[in-house]
């Protein structure tokens, strides 16, 4: 019996051992942690949604024996219109006391017919239109888990382009992106870049997170992607200025972060993302807001997690107010709602599983605990604030594609949108669509090339074979279009600036904070003429480079996406310079070959 | 016709009933001291937009319940 003993005892040791030693392997991988509360009450009607409960009350209960039952067990129930004929259904929404208990005093009571949760249905199925996510796109282990990035084409828009030169500012609680003193940063953010952050609590340079929120939307913006880490962003390549405005608490007042808003576009931020908010109006926010949004800054907000109208800095006009949807596409029961909608992004329910993978489907990032702030894992949150980083993150796609106009970016991305049946109020322009927005700024690298070629056949009639010359071709492509038309995901570094015409190659140089107005312009070309107009071979390719930058010209005149600097934003001061542009190149492109 | 495994939350219907007379006096109590609808300085401004919802857990709190807890005294009458 003693050796039973001893051996059961040393079994147990064992077990105990190879399971800690497998707890601690995976805690080492990271591991995926719905929020702790949520975590603990689960299961007790796992696998079921309900809103409130079914009473059935037997047919020939008066309303007074009703009354008095509800009052003698702590419950309001209103009768369900429509059966008041052949029987008594009512609706509890709300009892004292604890579930459990309240269901046990209930049972077996001769008023009462049955009692059964008042179960909710959908056909999520039916509305979804995108495909779930395929493990191979990216070789982050979790990103299987990341529903909401395949929900916005993340896959197909990462092949296009990954965030290069922009810069968003995270108005939040901060980033765990140092390490310094108790903060550490988290390791899914291990290759992200960071620019200028600020604490505006405290007001020092260490903008780090103790609560988790600011890293979790970070992250969703601009995680390491493709390091073989957790899970992935939406624009890795951006950098992220983080911007310490809500304590540990997540709480903060106005003053720090109309302060935050200002910073971000007083130091280089195309996009800002502010997933916070409150319920009343300010006017040292507004203005902020004004202030940013006039030097071209693109402010996207959370709508608010009231369920019902949507909360300041998001309903002023500056700013681009998200809804959330989970993984159905249908609106989410948090999300505020209102005419200021004008997108929708997933911000998940971490209360129902609809893609059966196992986990809530919440919004899944890496971030840190809230109490242990050394500590990061993969956390599924769900709310507006993870919709609005969704739409940051695209933005900063865009901006990185060219488009460094903030309402141009705004436009792109409502104009994009999968449309849905669904009310204005509820989706704004229609669920946030990564890939079909950077599709529609690069479609113009054809519409350029087409329109270069369709002015060298007006100025050159009848010679316009001479515009199929492979030099001419080639200053077509390098100034007009892009050498490559296309961004492939295995597009080598250093030749993805060939996908860009060379008049943008201004935001590899000085950044992505506006386009310069001699980039843009007939400079090359008048560089080309004074450089090599006497070398006769190379005449093919200036006049393939007067075309190409003719064509490029126009198109940027009628859609212009850059803001010019230097250049007034007013009586269409940028279209009428393009077109000037436009106009001289042609007349030196069809030139550039008389002389022969 | 539910396809979707869902998970149910037990702290769903935790909450106290509040008497309409308690709600009014938590209104007039807020009133009274400049705070805004969730008990704090009018200014302040959250995660999300409200502290009723936690985005980590999924937990929604009840507002009068969510200004009871942060100012208890106004339960007991107290200024």
């Amino acid at each position: 019996m003693r050796k039973l003993l001893i051996l059961c005892v040393f079994s147990a040791l064992v077990i105990n051992s190879v399971f800690a030693q497998e707890e601690q392997k995976k805690k080492d991988d990271g591991k995926i942690v719905v929020g702790n509360s949520f975590q603990e009450s689960q299961g007790l009607l796992e696998g079921v949604e309900y809103s409130g409960f079914l009473l059935d009350f037997k047919n020939d209960v008066t309303q007074e024996q009703m009354d008095a039952f509800e009052e003698k067990h702590g419950f309001d129930a209103e009768l369900i219109p429509g059966f008041e004929n052949s029987e008594k259904f009512a609706i509890v929404r709300k009892f004292q006391g604890r579930l459990k208990t309240w269901l046990s005093k209930l049972a077996g009571k001769d008023i009462l017919e049955g009692v059964e949760p008042n179960y909710i249905l959908s056909a999520y199925d039916q509305g979804k239109k995108f495909k779930d996510p395929n493990p191979k796109d990216f070789k982050d282990p979790f990103y299987k888990h990341q529903w909401h990035m395949a929900q916005i084409r993340l896959p197909e828009a990462f092949s296009h382009n990954r965030g290069k030169g922009a810069v968003v500012a995270v108005i939040d609680t901060g980033v765990a992106y140092e390490d310094h003193g108790r903060f550490k940063r988290v390791r899914d953010l291990n290759k992200t870049k960071f620019v200028k952050p600020y604490n505006f609590i405290n007001n020092t340079k260490h903008a780090n997170d103790d609560h988790g929120h600011g890293t979790h939307v970070a992250g969703t913006i601009a995680q390491s992607t493709n390091n073989g880490l957790g899970v992935v962003g939406i624009a890795p390549e951006a950098k992220i200025m983080p911007l310490k405005v809500l304590d540990g608490q997540g709480r903060g007042g106005i003053d720090g972060i109309a302060r935050a808003i200002r910073y971000a576009a007083d130091n280089g931020a195309q996009v800002v993302n502010m997933s916070l908010g409150g319920p009343l109006p300010s006017r040292i926010l507004r203005k902020a807001c004004q202030y940013a949004s006039k030097k071209g800054v693109l402010l996207v907000c959370a709508a608010g997690n009231s369920g019902g109208s949507i909360g300041y800095p998001a309903k002023y006009p500056e700013c681009m107010a998200v809804s959330a949807v989970q993984y159905d596409e249908t609106l989410t029961f948090y999300s505020s709602r209102g005419k200021e909608i004008e997108i929708a992004a997933p911000g998940g329910n971490i209360r129902v599983d609809q893609n059966k993978d196992g986990y809530p489907d919440g919004v899944l990032q890496n971030s840190i605990y809230a109490r242990e702030n050394h500590k990061d894992d993969y956390m599924l949150f769900m709310g507006t604030s993870m919709a609005a980083p969704h739409v940051a993150g695209a933005a900063a796609l865009l901006v990185s594609a060219g488009v460094t106009d903030a309402q141009k970016v705004r436009k792109i991305l409502k104009d994009s949108a999968r449309k849905t049946s669904g009310l204005k109020e509820h989706y704004g322009a229609g669920l946030l669509d990564a890939a079909a927005a950077l599709e529609k700024v690069l479609d113009h690298s054809y519409t350029r090339l087409g329109a270069g070629l369709l002015l060298g056949l007006i100025v050159l009639k009848s010679n316009f074979l001479l515009l199929l010359h492979p030099l001419s071709l080639l200053g077509m492509g390098l100034f007009g279009s892009g050498f490559f038309l296309h961004e492939f995901s295995s597009t080598p570094e250093f030749l993805k600036i060939f996908t860009y015409p060379i008049p943008e190659w201004d935001q590899f140089l000085f950044g992505a904070d506006g386009a310069n107005p001699i980039f843009r312009s007939s400079f090359w070309l008048l560089f080309l003429v004074g450089f090599c107009f006497q070398l006769r071979r190379l005449r093919p390719f200036m006049q393939g480079v007067g075309f190409g930058l003719a064509g490029y010209f126009l198109v940027s005149a009628v859609w212009p996406m850059a803001d010019l600097v230097f250049v007034p934003d007013q009586f269409y001061t940028e279209s009428l310079w393009y077109l000037a542009n436009a106009g001289l190149c042609a007349f030196l492109g069809g030139h550039s070959m008389k002389s022969d | 016709m539910t396809d979707g495994k869902i998970l149910i939350h037990d702290s769903y219907s935790q909450g106290d009933l509040i008497s309409d007379e308690l709600k009014q006096r938590i209104d007039q109590y807020l009133k009274d001291n400049k705070l805004n609808q969730y008990g704090d300085p009018e200014g302040t401004m959250y995660i999300g937009g409200t502290p009723l919802f936690n985005e980590g857990s999924g937990e929604s709190t009840d507002r009068y319940e969510h200004v009871l807890k942060k100012h208890p005294q106004i339960r007991k009458g107290e200024e």
